[in-house]
């Protein structure tokens, strides 16, 4: 858990902690939670659930994408992101306004749920720290009514079922960030005092957010007309989101072994040297120099040494991890994680204690080589 | 085999639901048939005893077709298993143990990762209890742990992943910083950061015993001995790197090296209960967690066999003992005759022949 001596609390976040609101009314929570049942609620009572319409897209609204999205594409990931929030008006209709446009515009679907991965991040760091300052019955009523988690007090502390957890998280998309390694776990609960649980809620939003965005990415596949406003909307983003941002792969360097992360140049060396390797080793092996993009017939020639080469074999295993063939899924390789607990993995700790990949670790030898930015390198290991 | 199965084909388990489990079996001749399912239990125990397979698995998942080629059976749920083999488990590279010739002290050794696993994990940490998962031994080198609680049954790949790595890898403090320039490395009071915590305690306990020296510097070790819980722990700056070291050796120590191929692999097929290992000729026992304390393979699960056989000593590296006879080293080259179950464990391990003379 991100620890209080951590945060780096912007002025206007420190004037909100002051400031400590005993009871908050619902339309300041829409503002500061506007994908919350306190976003929708103020949607229902302020437009009569009609749909967003364009009138409601004030400059203000504006102002706020622009704001999102210039500091998504720079420094927003690094900080903490500062906690403006402007009126409930405003707020709920730059959050309609952005998982529409995500939903609905030209950009291919890949791109929309990583362009959401970096709004989600800025949305939810903003969360944990508004979350900080709430009451706990705020944010029990923020697990129970938004998550579906139920909260139950003990004194200062908080504690989840487990088990809730777990049936919450497994309907995500993709889990949450944080690892039950390391939740605070007892006896089947998670105990957490009110920061942590403002911290976990974070994580948990994310999920929730990229789960409801891919649901409507598959709806808006399907529908025949969309928002009219959408166009103006996309039109202003141009000015922040280049194209040039759209495509970029993370992985594009020639092959080169002497940056392989020592895992995979050992299995290659113990390969040339006619040396048996585990069947994992081999899969790391071909589904890394996928990953990096080196051709399928160079991964099939580094296996023609192994004491049990088998030629036709080897090309239908290849091909397979290349998603060739088969079930045609394109293998990733084994984090670093999977390797160590295979006992694969030849050194302690990690090559870089930021990097847990070995495509991670390969990326940014390359960058070191380059003398290419630490922020650089950064952005790749979280792109992985 | 046919021996032990006329007998205690019975004792094969049928899991709840059977119609929607798939299931495999290897033969002696090398074949392995599988994508099969039983209305019944007495359907599956007549299979076994018309073909006498070597090996009968079935899978931790249910499926709606359970008979059907993979891509269309309708994965439903399936139990969360532990395999806790012998090879991972010890850490060892020693051949005897690859080739499955295993001691009681490894045994023993396997036992208590076991109960590192139920007690620190599933108990202590997912709150479950014995109501919650099944143990058995799995008739070769370690055992099988399934957990059939309903939320754990519906966990997809990427959750069990994260209770593999909970389990087998563990969790290095997130460290944090503290008063007046000093760093915390715990951040609560539960799960990982307790058990690290208290694995340093005692640690720092028995250096006070002399019993095992540290290399840790005389404040960490006062501070350790008055620190009640992990957040009260709070040491320089420049003690992080020597803390680290003995945080690594705690891992070590509180982790169990679990396979994590089977706990996350959704499809698996896992060694039924009740049947013979074709590899050993051991059975596959279910057990409850106060069974584990004086189970010993050799004596509680082995075949239910009369008969004897006359075998050609070669190599019992080690001696083994069932049933009250014994082969060992010096035995080599001898022509002895022992109760069948015995002479499956050491044929099949390649440590003797039968003796076609005496046949």
């Amino acid at each position: 858990m991100r620890n209080r001596c951590n945060a780096r609390f912007s002025e206007s976040a420190v004037r909100i902690l002051e400031s400590k609101e005993t009871s908050v009314d619902s339309a300041t929570l829409a503002a500061r939670y506007p994908f919350s049942h306190w976003g929708s609620s103020f949607i229902l009572s302020s437009w009569g659930g009609e749909e967003l319409r364009e009138e409601l897209l004030n400059e203000n609204v504006y102002t706020k994408l622009g704001k999102i999205f210039s500091r998504t594409r720079k420094t927003a990931l690094e900080t903490i992101p500062e906690v403006d929030y402007l009126y409930p008006e405003d707020e709920v209709s730059a959050y309609i306004a952005i998982m529409s446009f995500l939903a609905y515009s030209d950009y291919p679907e890949n791109y929309k749920m990583r362009l959401g991965g970096h709004y989600f991040s800025w949305i939810t760091r903003r969360t944990v720290t508004l979350l900080e300052s709430e009451s706990q019955g705020t944010i029990r009523e923020y697990y129970q009514t938004d998550l579906g988690l139920p909260l139950v007090a003990q004194g200062d502390i908080v504690s989840l079922s487990l088990k809730d957890y777990l049936a919450k998280a497994s309907k995500f998309v993709s889990p949450p960030k944080r690892t039950l390694a390391s939740l605070p776990l007892r006896r089947g609960e998670i105990i957490l005092s009110k920061y942590q649980a403002a911290d976990l809620a974070g994580d948990l939003t994310f999920a929730y957010l990229a789960g409801l965005l891919e649901r409507k990415i598959q709806v808006a596949r399907g529908a025949t007309n969309k928002p009219a406003w959408i166009s103006s909307v996309q039109t202003y983003m141009k000015e922040f989101l280049p194209e040039s941002t759209l495509f970029d792969e993370g992985v594009n360097r020639p092959n080169d072994p002497t940056k392989y992360p020592p895992c995979i140049s050992l299995f290659v060396e113990q390969l040339a040297k006619r040396e048996s390797i585990p069947h994992f080793a081999r899969f790391a092996v071909a589904s890394f120099m996928r990953q990096i993009g080196v051709e399928k017939d160079y991964v099939v020639k580094l296996f023609t040494t192994a004491s049990d080469f088998r030629a036709e074999m080897t090309k239908y295993q290849v091909s397979h991890i290349y998603g060739e063939i088969g079930s045609h899924t394109s293998y990733t390789a084994p984090s670093c994680d999977s390797l160590k607990i295979s006992r694969l993995c030849p050194i302690d700790g990690y090559c870089n204690p930021r990097l847990k990949h070995p495509v991670s670790v390969y990326l940014w030898k390359w960058r070191l080589a380059k003398g290419e930015s630490r922020r650089a390198t950064k952005a790749v290991s979280s792109t992985e | 085999m046919k021996e032990h199965y006329d007998s205690s084909v019975g004792e094969v388990y049928c899991p709840e639901r059977i119609e929607l489990r798939e299931f495999g079996f290897a033969f002696f001749i090398g074949q392995f048939r599988r994508h099969m399912s039983f209305k019944h239990g007495r359907d599956l125990h007549s299979y076994i005893q018309q073909t006498l397979p070597k090996d009968v698995y079935y899978s931790v998942a249910s499926y709606r077709r359970a008979a059907a080629p993979m891509a269309d059976k309708g994965w439903m749920e399936a139990e969360l298993p532990f395999d806790l083999d012998a090879e991972q488990v010890l850490r060892t590279d020693n051949p005897l143990v690859k080739d499955g010739w295993i001691s009681n002290i490894y045994y023993d050794e396997i036992k208590r990762e076991l109960f590192k696993l139920l007690d620190n994990f599933i108990e202590a940490d997912f709150g479950l209890t014995s109501r919650d998962y099944t143990i058995a031994f799995s008739g070769g080198r370690g055992f099988h742990v399934r957990i059939t609680d309903k939320v754990f049954k519906e966990l997809g790949s990427q959750l069990r992943r994260q209770i593999v790595e909970h389990v087998a890898l563990g969790h290095m403090p997130e460290w944090a910083p503290a008063k007046r320039g000093t760093i915390a490395p715990f951040t609560h009071d539960y799960g990982w950061d307790l058990r690290t915590f208290s694995w340093l305690k005692n640690r720092v306990a028995a250096q006070r015993d002399r019993s095992s020296p540290t290399h840790l510097p005389q404040r960490i070790v006062s501070q350790l001995a008055t620190a009640s819980k992990p957040t009260e722990l709070c040491v320089r700056r420049t003690d992080r790197r020597v803390l680290e070291e003995y945080l690594r050796e705690a891992m070590n120590n509180l982790t169990v090296a679990i396979d994590e191929r089977v706990t996350v692999d959704l499809n698996r097929l896992l060694r039924a209960a009740g049947s013979v290992h074709g590899g050993s000729g051991l059975i596959c026992k279910i057990l409850s967690k106060t069974d584990l304390d004086g189970f010993e393979p050799l004596t509680s699960a082995v075949m239910n066999l009369r008969s004897s056989k006359r075998l050609l000593v070669e190599n019992v590296p080690l001696r083994v003992e069932i049933k009250g006879e014994s082969l060992g080293p010096s035995d080599k080259g001898k022509s002895i005759e022992v109760n069948s179950a015995l002479a499956y464990y050491v044929v099949v391990r390649r440590g003797a022949r039968f003796d076609i003379k005496a046949i």
